[in-house]
């Protein structure tokens, strides 16, 4: 019992352990935004996280709501910088996919 | 009592005009841009000639100087714009926004100066297909230069819906309300274009004067 308590311990760890690598090597950011209307809202975006060093791009799409940033190999971006971005635009973030 | 004499008329007509003509901006649209991001604008119509820049240090608020000349009075005023954007609504398929606009600057009219401002609130919703908007604005630059209270709305359609970076255009009526002075209403039917960081405007009163506004994000 206890060496599977162990094991199952470990695989926790392994797990939590792998979910912020996963993220620190998404080279495809997906975020789902809203109050995208307009074609100021793109050029917001894009000012803002142009001038983020790891960004290599940024396309907004305004049918999907959704803000696509296309990192430089070994860039990262962590949520936190994401919501950042998003709110200094002025729109709220709804959610945030890596791939 | 005259103070100085900084603008003659003639050259405070020409340098709005220069002004205008070497900044392409602005209307009645966002009051605000992103946090760190600058506008330019200038509105054109048959009551004034306006340019101002707008410098938004968060997304909330915006900063940036001011030049009216008012084509009846024929006075000027220049300033700084103070707006704030008291609330927003972030929807999935629309935004809306409650504007508070004010504006402290020097008032001029044939050399005599004095202190005038303006401050007002503005709401506005649109949709990619939609649009609505209300502005109303107390200004008090002495009767000499301007002395009333306006208010602005406006209804839009756009005839097809646009993607990122493509031409935006949109089909709108405003309508202009003096209840003071002019007792009267005059409504605009305009165009709207706008791509990328840049937006024109172009219509014709329902008196014959035409309106003109243009605006720029950086």
């Amino acid at each position: 019992m206890k060496k599977i308590i162990k094991n199952l311990t470990m695989l926790g760890l392994v797990l939590l352990l792998a979910a912020p690598a996963q993220a620190a090597t998404a080279k495809h950011i997906f975020v789902t935004v809203n109050g995208l209307v307009c074609d100021f809202c793109a050029v917001s975006m894009k000012k803002i996280f142009m001038k983020k060093a790891p960004v290599e791009a940024v396309t907004v799409n305004l049918t999907t709501k959704i803000v696509e940033i296309d990192l430089k190999p070994g860039g990262t971006l962590d949520d936190r910088e994401i919501k950042k971005g998003i709110t200094d635009a002025g729109y709220a973030v709804v959610g945030i996919r890596r791939d | 009592m005259p103070i100085r004499k900084p603008w003659s008329r003639g050259s405070a007509l020409s340098t709005a005009v220069l002004l205008c003509l070497l900044s392409p901006p602005a209307a009645q649209a966002r009051l605000i841009s992103y946090a760190g991001g600058w506008m330019v604008m200038s509105n054109n119509d048959q009551f004034a000639n306006e340019v101002s820049a707008v410098y938004s240090p968060t997304a909330t608020t915006g900063i940036g100087p001011f030049y009216d000349y008012y084509r009846d009075t024929g006075g000027q005023m220049a300033g700084l714009d103070f707006n704030w954007l008291a609330h927003r609504w972030n929807q999935k398929d629309s935004q809306g926004n409650l504007y508070f606009l004010s504006g402290l600057g020097v008032a001029n009219h044939d050399g005599e100066e004095h202190a005038g401002g303006f401050a007002g609130i503005e709401a506005d919703w649109e949709s990619r297909r939609y649009y609505a908007s209300y502005e109303n604005r107390y200004t008090e630059a002495g009767h000499d230069v301007r002395q009333e209270f306006q208010e602005t709305g406006r209804i839009g359609i756009a005839p097809y819906i646009a993607e990122s970076g493509s031409l935006h255009s949109w089909l709108m009526l405003q309508a202009d309300h003096f209840p003071e002075d002019r007792k009267s209403w005059v409504v605009t039917p305009l165009v709207r274009l706008f791509q990328g960081p840049y937006l024109a405007e172009a219509g014709v009163a329902s008196n014959g004067h035409p309106m003109f506004n243009l605006m720029i994000t950086f």
